[in-house]
């Protein structure tokens, strides 16, 4: 399997849910969100109910990237890799975790800029534990044999 | 590819790769506009003000469950031109196949075999076997004066044995047949990847 797979079992999920939701009520958050480097929303925690957090994410995995390359094409070590956006109304910090894991933090723009910083850092420190930790105690359903056959059906009623 | 047991979800990604103005961005394109809205997002476009990709189109298409299992599509396209090779190979980073659009034009072919290449070295550096790596090749373009025949393409491309669609993305000839055998590639190669 390459690096990029990820699976997540439910209670991971759970745990993962429960550190972004305590993020969010710590202070006046819009948006928390983890995501992959591969544009993957992973989960998500906010109090708007109509963000497209998708797009969000594919965005967002893209910005990391391309910044995270300017920084290597400079000569940079991919040390400290943090992406901040100063909106009138709005901050946005977009961090990295770990090698392919990035964390998304929306906030209300009086929310002092150290400790959004701070918060994702123990955030992502608690999302490294998660991501790290045993294998999803709940057995992955192993895909049917007709899995791929239902799958195609389902594609042909479609287009 | 990221499977959350804990939603029943299996998410995949799709990557349009091909060379400049091939007609990747045109495949998203006629997609989302011949997708019901309930299974599809938005469609972003990071585009110049020529209307040529900088970073990448992005669409979701959402499945209906099967076996339980809800299957989410991320389909991305790269910018074509040559002086975004950065861009291309991070877009490739996670995926889990690729279509590859062929400009069918005869005077396209050095760029596609080019293209052709650079993706397959990727695609390596990223730690794939193209041996088994879904790759679905679309030649597109065939409703254009002076395109090569499909079995020249073929051979200067040397893409035997993978699953090859005739396409006239600009109006849609091809795009689904295309789409469907990448979207059934990549779930057959799922069920190899977690047993
Ligand atoms: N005649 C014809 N024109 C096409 C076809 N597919 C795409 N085009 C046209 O070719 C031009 C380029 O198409 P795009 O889809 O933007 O190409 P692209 O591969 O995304 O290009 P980059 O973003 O620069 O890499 C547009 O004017 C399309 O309308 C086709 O099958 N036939
Ligand atoms: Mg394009």
């Amino acid at each position: 399997m390459t690096r990029s797979q990820l699976v997540l079992g439910p209670s991971q999920l759970n745990d993962l849910r429960t550190a972004l939701a305590q993020l969010g009520q710590q202070a006046d958050v819009y948006l928390a969100m983890i995501a992959d480097f591969s544009g993957q929303d992973i989960v998500s925690w906010q109090n708007r109910h109509d963000l497209d957090t998708s797009s969000i994410a594919a965005l967002a995995a893209g910005d990391m990237m391309a910044t995270l390359e300017v920084g290597r094409m400079l000569g940079g070590k991919r040390a400290c890799n943090l992406i901040v956006q100063e909106h009138d109304e709005l901050t946005i910090l977009i961090a990295r975790v770990g090698e392919g894991l990035l964390l998304l933090l929306g906030t209300a723009k009086d929310v002092p800029l150290g400790w959004s910083r701070l918060a994702l850092k123990r955030t992502g420190d608690r999302i490294l534990a998660v991501i790290g930790s045993a294998a999803p105690s709940a057995p992955p359903p192993a895909l049917s044999d007709d899995f791929a056959s239902s799958f195609a059906a389902q594609l042909d009623s479609i287009w | 590819m990221f499977i959350n047991w804990g939603l029943g979800e299996l998410n995949l990604k799709i990557v349009y790769y091909g060379p400049a103005l091939s007609g990747k961005t045109t495949n998203l394109q006629y997609i989302h506009a011949r997708t019901p809205p309930h299974m599809r997002g938005r469609l972003i476009s990071l585009k110049t003000q020529q209307e040529r990709t900088l970073l990448f189109d992005f669409l979701q298409l959402e499945m209906g469950k099967v076996h339980n299992l809800k299957p989410k599509f991320k389909l991305y396209t790269v910018p074509g031109q040559v002086y975004y090779a950065a861009s291309r190979k991070l877009i490739l980073q996670g995926t889990d196949g690729v279509v590859f659009v062929v400009d069918s034009q005869a005077g396209r072919l050095a760029d596609n075999q080019e293209s052709w290449y650079t993706m397959e070295q990727h695609l390596v550096e990223l730690g794939h076997d193209l041996s088994t790596f879904p790759i679905i090749v679309q030649y597109n373009k065939r409703d254009m004066p002076h395109v090569l025949s499909v079995s020249e393409l073929k051979r200067q491309l040397a893409v035997d044995g993978r699953p090859q669609f005739e396409a006239a993305a600009a109006r849609g000839a091809g795009v689904f047949d295309t789409l469907k055998a990448a979207m059934n590639a990549v779930i057959g190669q799922v069920k190899t990847a977690i047993r």
